[in-house]
């Protein structure tokens, strides 16, 4: 039996008064009486009175009471409606970081797991069920399944990975099938099947973007897990000083206590299993902290751990991949000599970086792999470098970056966004002299950083962005034509330097659980369209082969657990790291910072709640209707058996 | 006063009534009763043979003529008695609650004084409590009441005393009886009791009995309400309080209860009117709820207190 109305329980709160009732009418009153004689020959009560006993009036009229109840509720049988119904159920598993936080013996995601257990055990003969895991990305894992057995063995399977959170899109399938269910439904002759989507996880259904208006309709938001303190890693950058002289990695950890106590604690740093650094840590409640894990630390990956663990121990943990010490080798292609000069001029000037001038003419895409950078004056290669890109004014019939207009002159830097690595430091560059720019048009992948302004409106004079698995970086201005042994230059050489470190730091070493890794293998450079084969081999010896056109970045997207992960193949052999920092994973505490949400149109358009079942609360409206003429008749029965008084009798003589 | 009690109309049917003695009284005073024994009145009574020292006066000469033998011409006797009214005063009266027992009570004896009274018959009205045991009583000089009267003017006094009384105390019956009787002696004639008489049987024997044999002709009105006879209505559990003697008892309300309950009460009555009718004092049960004017002007004369 099922209830449509729940609310109605809340009349069960007439059960109490009841009794209430019952205990007053039962308790012990004094009573005067003028004289004791007719009351002595009654025994002395030794029941006391202040216990309640309940009659058989008092029985009847609790039914009646409780049948009122369920009549509130509305219910309806479960049993008749199931024959006539074919259902569709749509199940949503999160299976994010935060699920495997421990409730208890169990981690949230075991519990879910056990709600869609039982979810399953309900399904008829003529249902089916699809199963949509909510990691980085949504991935259907049964597609309308009918045998149960099979979709159990799946479910015993799927296990939480280390991601952020993905229930928005996978939610956004899941609708999409509630929506297609919902169309054929309606559809005349279409299926009687009713499709219901239920989302199991430890978000609530406000955070994920359902209201009130899926109350009773075919969402069904299941919420997991209690509110709960945690401390985690919530960042960790590493920083590598490319023009530095020493040369030496950094990794800087920021720690931070998502609960209401005061957390004290150990950060720890290892390397190859030894402990290199430790640094205690205490915070208050809400409190972050941020700390340079060690002073030098050595080449290869440094893990830094958080302890003692606590409810969630993915995020106590994180790896940092140190690159070591490398000269930063940079190709110049320029038919200028000038440019040519003073590039090297500057290249001298700086410790670890060797640059070669070239001649356009003499390119060849293969010979690149032993640069790290190349750098095009004003020319453009047919095939791309597998290395980071510099263009400088780049022609007009530009493949890489749409020119709009071939010169413009009269323009100065204007503005520049000073909270990209390209836009740091540049204050003054306003006062630096431009001759002319070519008018970019910034293509999806790039970001305008420096920016002037014309007469038609904004242009962009540095675009910074990656294409194709490379650091790009666009400069409108010519950079050669700036006298940069000028103290009034130096914002400028500053912003050339910027943009040269920037396309030198591999900040890829390191990404973050569920985003993609990208790499430019030098080794997979080859005849155009040839592939090379990898293997990827991830922190639970998991190996998987992934393969790289020529030309062309290696994408690896199952980064799905933190830790380290080995690339090879070949020549290659590579190591990254995967981490989780995200706070809104880590805070267990309610829904204050949680991923995305779906929209309230998407919500609106698929809630439109199924067919009520037969409502039977007409079954229990007869049964209070018979038991309420039981109680007036056992009422008036008890009326009938009292004494009535004598009347008036005259005595004789 | 009196017509706030009673109507006019009412007043009018009791003036038409006496009280009604079932034994005749040799007393002092001359009244407007006949008496059937010998006496100075006018009435003739009978005719009995001259003995030697009766009055040769009373001798009837034409008896004498006819037969000549002496016979002497008796005549009855002009009486007055007196009727006592004795009200129950004790706390009992009061209780239950709202049955107006005593209300009740002091009714009956200001309409059973003005019949009295319109006979010009002397009237006594007192009521009655325990002395010694009352704590509340501060003035108790309303147990001997007002003196005797013959006069229908009396009423008025009878009534400011009745209606003056507040019962309290508890039921010394014998006690102020023996006491009563000795203030009031040579006062012979009606004695009326009203009375709840939830009092110990031997107590009331003892003082009806006292009264017997001081040659009063007795009449016993016993005033109940319908809260006495049935006291269980919304009760399912109570400890039930004895207002007199403060006696207690806890009782939870069953059928069986209230069967034992009316059983007992009514063995309590029925042993006052088997002692009553064995002893030849009149009885009556004056039920509070029931129509008061109907059982003076009907139930009273029917069971001979008044006729």
């Amino acid at each position: 039996m099922g209830f449509l109305n729940l609310a109605g329980l809340a009349y069960l709160a007439s059960v109490p008064v009841l009794v209430w009732i019952y205990r007053r009418s039962r308790k012990k009153r004094r009573v005067e009486i003028s004289s004791i004689i007719p009351w002595r020959v009654l025994k002395e009560s030794v029941v006391r009175s202040s216990l309640f006993r309940a009659d058989l009036l008092f029985w009847v009229q609790l039914a009646l009471l409780l049948a009122l109840v369920l009549a509130a509720c509305r219910p309806y049988w479960r049993r008749a409606a199931a024959p006539d119904r074919r259902r569709h159920f749509v199940v949503v598993m999160d299976r994010s970081a935060s699920m495997q936080a421990l409730e208890g013996e169990k981690s949230r995601f075991d519990l879910a797991r056990d709600r869609v257990m039982k979810l399953a055990r309900r399904l008829g003969a003529r249902d089916r069920v699809t199963l949509i895991a909510a990691g980085a990305r949504p991935a259907v894992l049964a597609a309308g399944e009918a045998d149960r057995a099979r979709f159990e063995a799946m479910l015993r399977g799927l296990e939480p990975a280390d991601t952020a959170d993905g229930m928005a899109p996978a939610l956004g399938m899941g609708m999409a099938l509630l929506r297609e269910g919902e169309k054929r439904r309606r559809a005349p002759g279409g299926e009687a099947e009713e499709t219901h989507l239920y989302a199991f996880t430890d978000r609530s259904a406000e955070s994920l973007g359902f209201g009130k208006e899926t109350a009773g309709g075919a969402i069904h938001v299941e919420r997991v897990g209690l509110p709960k303190g945690n401390a985690a890693i919530t960042s960790l950058s590493v920083y590598t000083d490319l023009f530095s002289s020493r040369q030496t990695a950094s990794a800087y950890v920021t720690v931070e206590n998502l609960s209401s106590v005061r957390y004290s604690g150990t950060l720890r740093a290892l390397a190859g299993g030894r402990e290199i650094a430790s640094q205690p840590v205490a915070l208050a409640p809400g409190a972050a902290f941020t700390t340079a894990v060690g002073e030098a630390l050595p080449e290869g990956l440094v893990e830094i751990a958080l302890d003692p663990p606590d409810a969630l121990r993915v995020d106590n943990r994180a790896w940092a991949m140190l690159a070591g010490r490398r000269t930063e080798r940079i190709a110049l292609f320029t038919r200028d000599q000038a440019c040519a000069r003073a590039f090297k001029d500057l290249a001298a000037a700086i410790p670890h970086v060797e640059l070669t001038a070239l001649d356009p003419a003499h390119y060849s895409s293969t010979d690149m792999a032993s640069y790290h950078t190349a750098v095009f004056h004003r020319c453009e290669p047919e095939r791309l470098p597998a290395s980071n890109l510099l263009l400088i004014c780049p022609p007009v019939r530009s493949a890489i970056v749409p020119v709009r207009g071939e010169w413009a002159t009269g323009i100065e830097f204007l503005n520049w966004d000073e909270s990209h690595p390209v836009g740091e430091n540049l204050r003054g560059l306003n006062d630096v002299p431009l001759s002319g720019a070519r008018v970019l048009s910034p293509p999806p992948w790039a970001k305008p950083v420096v920016i002037s302004a014309t007469k038609g409106g904004d242009i962009s004079l540095v675009l910074c962005g990656r294409a194709r698995g490379r650091k790009v970086v666009v400069m409108g201005y010519d950079a050669a034509e700036i006298d940069y042994r000028k103290a009034g230059s130096l914002p400028a050489l500053v912003l050339l330097l910027n943009s040269l470190k920037w396309l030198g730091t591999d900040e890829r070493a390191q990404v973050k659980t569920g985003e993609p890794y990208e790499a430019l293998l030098p080794e997979a450079s080859g005849a155009a369209g040839t592939a090379k084969s990898f293997t990827v081999i991830d922190p639970r010896g998991k190996e998987t082969a992934v393969s790289a056109a020529a030309g062309e970045p290696l994408v690896f997207a199952g980064t799905d657990y933190t830790g380290r992960y080995l690339l090879s193949g070949g020549e290659v052999n590579r190591s990254f790291a995967a981490n989780l920092c995200s706070r809104a994973e880590s805070d267990l505490r309610g829904d204050g910072e949680m991923g995305d949400r779906v929209t309230v149109e998407e919500v609106v358009s698929v809630s439109v709640p199924p067919p009520p079942p037969p409502d039977r609360s007409a079954v229990f409206l007869l049964a209070a209707a018979a038991l309420m003429l039981a109680d007036w008749l056992l009422f008036s029965a008890r009326r009938r058996a009292k004494p009535s008084p004598t009347p008036v009798e005259g005595g004789d003589s | 006063m009196l017509t706030k009690i009673f109507s006019p109309e009412f007043l009018r049917r009791l003036e038409a009534l006496a009280i009604r003695s079932l034994k005749e009284f040799r007393t002092s005073r001359k009244g407007d009763r006949i008496a059937n024994i010998s006496g100075t009145s006018i009435e003739f009574a009978d005719y009995r043979k001259y003995l030697p020292g009766d009055e040769i006066r009373h001798i009837d000469w034409n008896i004498y003529g006819r037969t000549e033998r002496l016979y002497l011409k008796t005549f009855k006797e002009d009486i007055d008695f007196s009727t006592h009214v004795l009200i129950d005063a004790s706390k009992s009266m009061l209780f239950p609650e709202g049955d107006g027992k005593f209300d009740c009570a002091r009714k009956l004896a200001l309409a059973l004084c003005y019949v009295g009274l319109s006979t010009h018959s002397s009237v006594k009205v007192a009521a009655f409590s325990d002395l010694e045991t009352s704590d509340a009583l501060t003035d108790t000089s309303f147990l001997n009441g007002p003196p005797f009267f013959s006069k229908r003017s009396g009423i008025f006094s009878i009534s400011d005393y009745l209606f003056g009384i507040t019962p309290g105390g508890g039921t010394d019956f014998v006690g102020y009886l023996q006491r009563y009787t000795s203030l009031t002696r040579g006062h012979r004639g009606v004695f009326i009791v009203l009375s709840d008489f939830l009092f110990e049987p031997a107590a009331r024997r003892r003082g009806l009995n006292l009264l017997r044999y001081l040659n009063y002709d007795v009449k016993v009105i016993q005033v109940l309400g319908p809260r006495e006879m049935d006291p269980f209505k919304g009760i399912s559990s109570a400890e039930v309080v004895d207002v007199e003697t403060h006696e207690r008892r806890t009782i939870s309300v069953t059928p069986a209860v209230r069967r034992k309950y009316a059983d007992a009460l009514e063995g309590h009555i029925s042993d006052l009117r088997t002692f009553c009718r064995a002893n030849r004092i009149i009885y009556a049960l004056a039920l509070t709820d029931a129509d008061f004017e109907s059982f003076v002007l009907r139930e009273l004369p029917r069971i001979g207190i008044i006729k």
